[in-house]
């Protein structure tokens, strides 16, 4: 079951740096 | 709670790292002129991209108080899925920039007139990249040796880092400001230090800590059972379920480490002896483990792992075992009957048929030490087999468990099959996750 549990914790993750980098882009480009 | 403790803040150091240069950057912001919005997300993915990279060797270096709480096959995992995950941000990085305003000839053709180091550099490393992600993913289907793999898969990660790092340092936009040149030779730092935590200071621990074989046993099933003696030293505790990487040769350097579970009881008389049971899937353990003699050495990094009845107390226990996945279940139950330990345990054994099954007749003889039940679940059993037939799952389970299951943790160790089988089973019959541990096979 752990290997689940890795899979969605590294889907959120790779979601928050998504969220992370357009961040940093709509400063940036401000 | 001391390792959920440890956990959030080693995840929290983790997350801090990989947001480190972009956060750098917003602060320091060295471009006066504002790049368009494709452009900053462009190199908001290659800064992601190269924080997600460098941090991979952080997953994979046995560091122990950072594996404790998460289990270092869980690590193991976390790794290949962010390496895939590096790769799709780094290939967004020059994908967006193209897009937005750079030349994609430049970029694209090393051999191009206005090509220099930043943008040979940014190329082959995106290219070396690709190739170390490609050969991890279909190592097996390419036919390529473990480890020469893992050869080859060490040297692209160094260069794809150290590249990058080229590509960084001669584009120079990041690093006029001192603080954003300050990230990069701290990420530089991290890789070489890990590195030289993993590759020597590892070896040199154990160069000082030998073990000698006193017996190489055949086993049922293809397996073969290595004792060994500490030399010169008291040897290692460990949980009942733990692993190690077993290295034989003449020094305990270089590559060909393989990660073994111990399969005698933790509360072996305090002489130290360990035992280690290895299947036959490969080279090493089908050509060079059966030719290992008494006496031989053999390095020992270890114990390792987080799969032990000892993380995970409760009133019974579930042990569901396929293959050689029973090494690390025999040496649990062989650890409670010699602790006298009365709960309730009730194990399924997969095989393809009874003579396959590792330890079978040790594991009936401990019934008489312990309160065990075994259910042998068979693939492949010849006619006069009256016992359950096919694989393990929540059907033929319901018609064993004990009325308190729910109460029971459940630990699981075999093949993929075998857990992607759990994965549908448990669920199905009640079981909370915080009740079960797995231990996967194959770490490499």
């Amino acid at each position: 079951m752990h290997h689940v549990i890795v899979k969605i914790f590294a889907a959120g993750l790779a979601i928050l740096l998504v969220v992370a980098a357009v961040a940093f882009a709509a400063i940036i480009a401000a | 709670m001391v390792f959920i403790a440890r956990g959030i803040i080693w995840y929290g150091l983790y997350l801090f790292l990989i947001l480190l240069p972009i956060g750098t950057a917003l602060v320091s912001n060295p471009d006066r002129t504002a790049p368009s919005f494709l452009t900053s997300l462009g190199i908001a993915a290659g800064f992601i991209g190269f924080s997600l990279m460098a941090l991979e060797f952080s997953l994979i270096s046995r560091i122990e108080s950072a594996a404790e709480p998460f289990g270092e096959d869980s690590l193991q995992l976390f790794h290949n899925i962010m390496g895939v995950t590096a790769l799709g941000f780094i290939l967004a990085h020059p994908t967006l920039l193209i897009i937005s305003e750079y030349p994609a000839n430049c970029w694209l053709n090393p051999f191009s007139a206005c090509a220099n180091t930043a943008t040979i550099t940014a190329f082959l490393s995106v290219f070396v990249l690709i190739l170390l992600i490609v050969t991890s993913l279909f190592r097996k289907r390419l036919g390529i040796k473990y480890e020469l793999w893992y050869v080859i898969h060490g040297l692209f990660a160094l260069f794809v880092v150290f590249a990058a790092l080229v590509h960084i340092f001669t584009l120079g936009r990041f690093t006029s400001a001192p603080i954003m040149k300050a990230v990069w030779i701290l990420y530089a730092a991290l890789v070489l230090t890990l590195l030289s935590w993993h590759k020597i200071y590892s070896p040199l621990r154990n160069w000082r800590r030998k073990w000698k074989v006193v017996e190489n046993k055949a086993e049922r099933g293809g397996a073969h059972t290595l004792a060994l003696e500490p030399l010169g030293h008291k040897g290692f505790e460990f949980m009942p379920g733990q692993f190690a990487w077993l290295k034989t040769g003449r020094t305990p350097f270089g590559i060909g480490q393989h990660p073994i579970s111990i399969s005698s009881s933790s509360e072996d008389p305090p002489d130290g002896r360990v035992a280690f049971t290895i299947k036959d899937l490969g080279d090493w353990s089908g050509k060079d483990v059966p030719a290992i003699e008494t006496g031989d050495t053999i390095w020992v990094d270890g114990p390792h792992g987080v799969f032990s009845i000892d993380r995970l107390q409760a009133m019974g226990y579930i042990l569901v075992a396929g293959g050689v996945g029973i090494t690390p279940l025999y040496s649990i139950c062989q650890t409670m009957a010699d602790r006298e330990d009365i709960r309730p345990v009730v194990m399924f054994y997969g095989g393809r048929d009874l003579d396959s099954l590792t330890f079978r007749e040790e594991l009936e003889a401990l019934k008489n030490r312990m309160n065990l039940e075994i259910i042998h679940v068979l693939s492949a059993p010849g006619d006069d087999w009256t016992g359950e037939r096919g694989y393990v799952n929540a059907e033929l389970m319901m018609r064993y468990l004990p009325k308190q299951y729910h109460r029971f943790n459940f630990l699981i160790c075999g093949p993929k099959p075998l857990m992607d089988a759990m994965d549908e089973a448990l669920p199905d019959l009640g079981v909370p996750r915080e009740s079960v541990l797995t231990e996967r096979f194959d770490m490499g």
